[in-house]
């Protein structure tokens, strides 16, 4: 098994972030709610925090995000919840919810922003501008932008054809693989590697005879669904892994959850480390 | 008689003091002074989202418990609900269709599209039951009961194959449809929906005599004068639309419609002039404690009131068969 920490290059990244951000110009004075992880990533990054008066329970990094009111989950939001912090904006993707909630907050008059779920290698740096200029800290959005491109640019991808299959489950008792159309597949594709199951979009529920025809090398799993799973000894007693060439050589790769689906400014790290290990594992 | 009097009389405290209770209850402290500063957003969340849902809360809880003494009362049975006769199941796969397939169908792209075709569903899996029921005439109960499992296996079916197509955020929409919630309130749907919620209580002084003849047995009835087809099928066509239109707005909520009827059985016995009425306001006012409590137990999130009233309700119900073992 395979966990890697990603904590160096982080650390860089946020290193250059902070030093690429200058005063703000015209800043535009919000009170933020972030219903997504990746949108609190990003806010964080553009140093708009002191803006930022409650997240979701995706938003746990940066480790600061936690110390914030939560709101809940992205997609089981409260309106009354909501509007307790007085908000003025709230941010998230298109896949906040529930419908009534999100109609209800557009209905209190509060300014919604919900970004569409994408996911392309220009997602991060176009998330980046969006917020920026709806912030109003579009240089410093720019010059982080510019930075995740140029990132995302110098990689070095190695096509490999190793399958890997994305595993997502909270319990035993329901396991679900990622078809086409989902930031796992993305993922997978865009760091060199191929999902081992194409033949159908979304999520699906894992049968053994799939897993076994599919034969992924690798498995992978964002790293709090394997912890609900039962760790990776659990991981290995799903029926028919034994059959396949990942549950013999018990090749399985741990990522952070939103640091894996997330499609955010940590983009390009996440890719090149995968891609590593693709070329470890082949 | 007394008793029956003082029962109702208790159960309209309860809803009244379930009501103000629960406008206490919430997310956002709430002062009285604050009411009265028509721009402050406690005023606004007081006035737009707690009021309709407090008043939503009760109408739903009230027209659900209602309809399960209907139901109760059709089939002369205390164990049945509305869910029985596959009113909840085809509201359930409607508003199913509209989550799932409501991107690819340009007509149910709102919120209001769930609802709608929700309210559709359950009229018109009520109405299938109605026709397949009928046989020279008459409506026969027993057909009722069987056609009513069988829709609701094939409504259940087609969930399950849209639940499988569906995609993660379809799903937990589904899923959160299904354990019901007063979050969607808004005084645009009580103005629609509640001439569905008012009518139960309109109607019910003008039913209660014939319901009381009914338990008697479906023969006994007619020799007594009692035009018993007739009886079933406006019973049929009440607790299709006021079942249709809780569901519909609020998604599944369970346990009220089978077991306040039965509580107030329990305690005031089979009379119906009383029974409709108690069971109205011991619905509402329990659903909208429940809401309430859902509203502050994880804030500033909630939790879905459907598990809530089954959580609250159901160790009342078993005491209360306890005792009644004991006393039998």
């Amino acid at each position: 098994m395979i966990r890697f920490h990603l904590t160096k290059e982080i650390g860089i990244l946020c290193l250059s972030l902070t030093l690429l951000s200058s005063s703000a110009s015209a800043e535009t004075k919000h009170r933020i709610i972030s219903v997504n992880g990746t949108v609190t990533e990003i806010i964080y990054s553009l140093k708009l925090e002191n803006q930022l008066i409650a997240v979701d329970s995706t938003s746990y990094f940066p480790k600061q995000a936690s110390s914030l009111p939560n709101v809940g989950y992205q997609r089981t939001l409260a309106t009354e919840g909501i509007l307790t912090f007085k908000p003025t904006l709230i941010l998230g993707l298109e896949s906040a919810g529930p419908p009534a909630t999100i109609q209800n907050l557009k209905d209190a008059g509060i300014l919604l922003r919900l970004f569409p779920e994408e996911f392309k290698l220009e997602t991060p740096a176009n998330r980046v501008l969006e917020i920026g200029k709806l912030l109003g800290k579009e240089k410093q959005a720019t010059v982080l932008a510019k930075s995740i491109n140029e990132q995302i640019q110098n990689l070095k991808i190695n096509k490999s054809n190793l399958k890997v299959l994305f595993i997502y489950s909270r319990n035993p008792s329901s396991v679900f693989i990622s078809g086409t159309g989902t930031a796992a597949h993305a993922m997978i594709e865009l760091s060199g590697a191929k999902n081992a199951v194409n033949e159908f979009s979304e999520y699906k529920p894992l049968t053994s005879e799939a897993l076994i025809k599919a034969n992924p090398d690798i498995i992978l799993m964002p790293e709090k669904s394997a912890l609900g799973f039962g760790g990776e000894k659990a991981i290995w007693e799903i029926n028919g892994m034994e059959f396949t060439r990942a549950g013999k050589e018990k090749n399985l790769i741990l990522v952070d959850d939103l640091l894996l689906l997330g499609f955010g400014p940590r983009l390009p790290l996440v890719l090149k480390t995968l891609n590593d290990q693709w070329k470890l594992i082949e | 008689m007394k008793k029956k009097i003082i029962f109702i009389i208790f159960c309209a405290l309860f809803s009244i003091v379930s009501a103000v209770t629960s406008s206490l209850l919430g997310a956002m402290n709430i002062h009285l002074t604050d009411l009265f500063q028509s721009d402050s957003i406690e005023s606004r969340v007081f006035f737009e989202l707690r009021v309709p849902r407090i008043l939503l809360g009760l109408m739903v809880g009230g027209s659900l418990a209602w309809s399960g003494a209907l139901a109760q009362g059709l089939f002369r049975n205390p164990i049945v609900d509305p869910g029985l006769i596959g009113i909840t199941a085809g509201c359930s796969l409607f508003a199913a269709i509209a989550i799932v397939l409501g991107t690819s169908i340009p007509f149910l792209h709102s919120i209001w599209s769930v609802v709608l075709f929700s309210f559709f569903g359950g009229i018109l899996s009520s109405f299938i039951i109605f026709i397949f029921s009928k046989s020279k005439g008459r409506t026969d109960i027993f057909t009722l009961l069987l056609s009513g499992i069988a829709v609701n296996a094939i409504c259940i079916s087609a969930i399950g194959i849209l639940s499988y197509i569906a995609n993660e955020a379809q799903l937990r929409n589904l899923s959160l449809w299904n354990m019901g919630s007063l979050g969607g309130a808004s005084w645009s749907n009580i103005k629609s929906f509640s001439c569905f919620f008012i009518f139960p209580i309109l109607v019910s002084p003008l039913i209660s005599k014939q319901l009381n003849v009914f338990i008697l047995g479906e023969l006994e009835a007619s020799h007594l004068g009692i035009s018993t087809e007739l009886l079933k099928t406006i019973i049929i066509l009440l607790i299709g639309i006021s079942v249709g239109a809780c569901i519909s707005l609020v998604g599944n909520i369970g346990f009220v419609g089978l077991a306040v009827p039965h509580i107030v059985r329990l305690v005031i016995g089979q009379d119906y002039r009383f029974l409709l009425i108690s069971t109205y306001l011991l619905g509402g006012g329990l659903l909208c404690f429940a809401d309430g409590i859902c509203r502050v137990i994880i804030a500033p999130s909630e939790i879905p009131v459907g598990i809530a009233t089954a959580l609250l309700g159901s160790p009342f119900f078993l005491s209360l068969i306890r005792k009644r073992i004991n006393h039998v």
